[in-house]
């Protein structure tokens, strides 16, 4: 009795924090009129008609695709960045790398907003405003804290015997972290690209700021600046807001295990 | 060491340098339009001080920070205990839990604004059980406590998926040895749990009050910081200044307050839960 008291329960709970997802996916399927009666009915009857038209009338298609293209090489590039500063972190024990791996802790806590207006300038100085490029270097930047301190947790399981010998036998440095190293980081790997991953995905003021109108928007971007536009028709606001979740709740699913072990990686030092 | 420079470069370049720049320019008048920079001292924080309207988006950034860390503990905790068990049907509702906190914030943002609005499924529903329900997005205080609700909701579902995994660290064995000594629920609960999700504890904290410090998205989704500025943000602030307004300088005394804020707040949680982990 209690047991099932309890299953209940937590049914219930778990279905609250569900129920704003529910909304977006069910009334994505809804006609207009429907949405406007009853917003929290499942869809009887689906209807495409959201879908279409958001992908008719917007730039929802650009925006997936510049989306996917800005959250992939960001993330590839954190990967490979962040795992080499936390090797050559580990590697060392100077007061250089110290105070490295002291001040990239600070980002850590760095608001966004913050930083934005110089960040603009100094993209500016090397070319690099308005650009994919630019935007996807300052995310790197401001993202491989957090990568660098799940690797760093990480490399400390893996025994500096290991390095020794094979430097001892003539390997570089270069190609023991490439051959030996990445691929034993493999689970670090997941947890860093599936938590970047998302976070980059969802990143708004970021693109909004550093891209500027004139480029292509990412899919959040774009979804602000349709709210207005949309504001009669909810039937495709909801489906727009079903593609821009869509990518992050499919990533999130394959590798829901990584997320919360990356996500715990800093607090079971 | 030269693996490191790279990665040491980038982060100097974005993220350093723009620390410094912002921390000069709140000394400054900048103008980007006319390209033009003046030294004015202080006087930036000086009319961030006599500003009424920052210093009430500066309360309201403290206000949600406060709430971001008590309530996503709490109920985090709560929901914890109550999902940490060992059937599938766990398992998944824990998956499912989790989602909210994956969701872009702006759709967040959205869909509360969407269930919230007067004539809203919340409404619906309190007026269905005969309770009169708030203005939630055009009365100036329950704006604020709606965009503190929707980064809660993401906040407490990272909150519980983080103290499960706590939970489901603890040998069961403690327990069991405790009760055999005659330990209530409670005492179980007080001398076993809560020492043990210390570390949770701490990273539940840290990254709700970044969050809440840095406050944006949902705030732009859900209320655009109205109405009038009744529930603008810090970080909203920062933009409008900076870039609605041009004003580069105010906006970075702002931000440089900002960040002295997030500095302290967070070094003096790490330096109280850490302390808290090591005691017990």
């Amino acid at each position: 009795m209690i047991r099932q008291a309890r299953a209940l329960l937590a049914i219930v709970v778990s279905a609250f924090f569900l129920f704003p997802l529910y909304l977006v996916i069910a009334n994505a399927f809804k006609t207009e009129p429907e949405i406007l009666r009853s917003p929290a009915r499942p869809p009887i009857g689906p209807t495409l008609d959201g879908m279409s038209g958001v992908l008719d009338a917007g730039d929802v298609g650009g925006g997936l695709v510049n989306s996917l293209l800005i959250t992939g090489s960001t993330i590839a590039l954190i990967m490979v960045l962040s795992s080499m500063l936390a090797f050559a972190l580990h590697m060392s024990n100077s007061w250089v790398s110290n105070t490295i791996g002291a001040v990239i802790l600070f980002g850590l806590i760095l608001p966004t907003p913050v930083i934005l207006i110089p960040v603009f300038r100094v993209l500016k100085y090397f070319s690099l405003q308005n650009s994919f490029p630019g935007l996807i270097l300052f995310l790197c930047a401001y993202y491989a804290p957090f990568a660098v301190l799940v690797y760093r947790g990480f490399m400390r399981s893996i025994p500096k015997d290991l390095v020794e010998a094979a430097s001892m036998d003539g390997a570089s440095l270069g190609f023991i972290y490439w051959s030996v190293i990445l691929p034993l980081l493999r689970p670090a790997t997941a947890s860093v690209l599936v938590i970047t991953g998302v976070w980059v995905w969802n990143e708004f003021l970021p693109p909004l700021v550093l891209l500027g109108p004139l480029q292509g928007n990412t899919v959040t971007v774009g979804l602000f600046r349709s709210v207005g536009q949309f504001d009669v028709n909810f039937g495709q606001l909801f489906s727009y807001m079903l593609f821009v979740s869509i990518p992050v709740l499919v990533f999130y699913l394959a590798l829901q295990r990584y997320f919360v072990r990356g996500l715990t990686a800093g607090a079971t030092k | 060491m030269a693996m490191g420079l790279p990665t040491t470069a980038l982060f100097v370049a974005l993220v350093v340098a723009p620390i410094a720049i912002t921390v000069t320019y709140s000394l400054n008048d900048v103008n980007f339009l006319r390209d033009e920079i003046s030294w004015v001292g202080f006087e930036n924080y000086a009319k961030l001080w006599d500003s009424g309207d920052f210093r009430h988006a500066l309360y309201v950034t403290l206000l949600i920070a406060v709430a971001s860390v008590v309530v996503p503990n709490a109920l985090g905790l709560l929901f914890a205990v109550l999902l940490d068990a060992g059937s599938r049907l766990y398992t998944a509702l824990r998956i499912i839990l989790f989602a909210p906190f994956v969701l872009s914030p702006l759709v967040v943002g959205l869909t509360f604004r969407w269930t919230l609005a007067n004539d809203g499924s919340l409404n619906n529903a309190l007026e269905a059980l005969g309770i009169p329900g708030p203005q939630w997005i055009s009365s100036p205080n329950f704006a604020v406590v709606s965009v503190g609700l929707a980064l809660a909701w993401q906040l407490i579902a990272f909150a519980t998926v983080l103290y499960v995994a706590a939970l489901r660290a603890i040998p069961t064995d403690l327990y069991e040895a405790a009760s055999i000594d005659g330990a209530s629920g409670y005492l179980r609960f007080r001398l076993i749990t809560w020492p043990l999700v210390a570390p949770a504890v701490t990273i539940t904290t840290l990254i709700s009050l970044i969050s809440a410090l840095k406050l944006y998205d949902h705030v732009v989704a859900l209320t655009g910081g109205g109405p009038g500025r009744a529930s603008e943000t810090v970080g909203l602030a920062i933009i409008r200044a900076g870039f609605t307004q041009n004003r580069a300088g105010l906006a970075s005394a702002m931000a440089v307050l900002l960040l002295v804020i997030t500095a302290a707040t967070t070094a003096i949680s790490i330096r109280v839960l850490r302390r808290r982990e090591v005691d017990l």
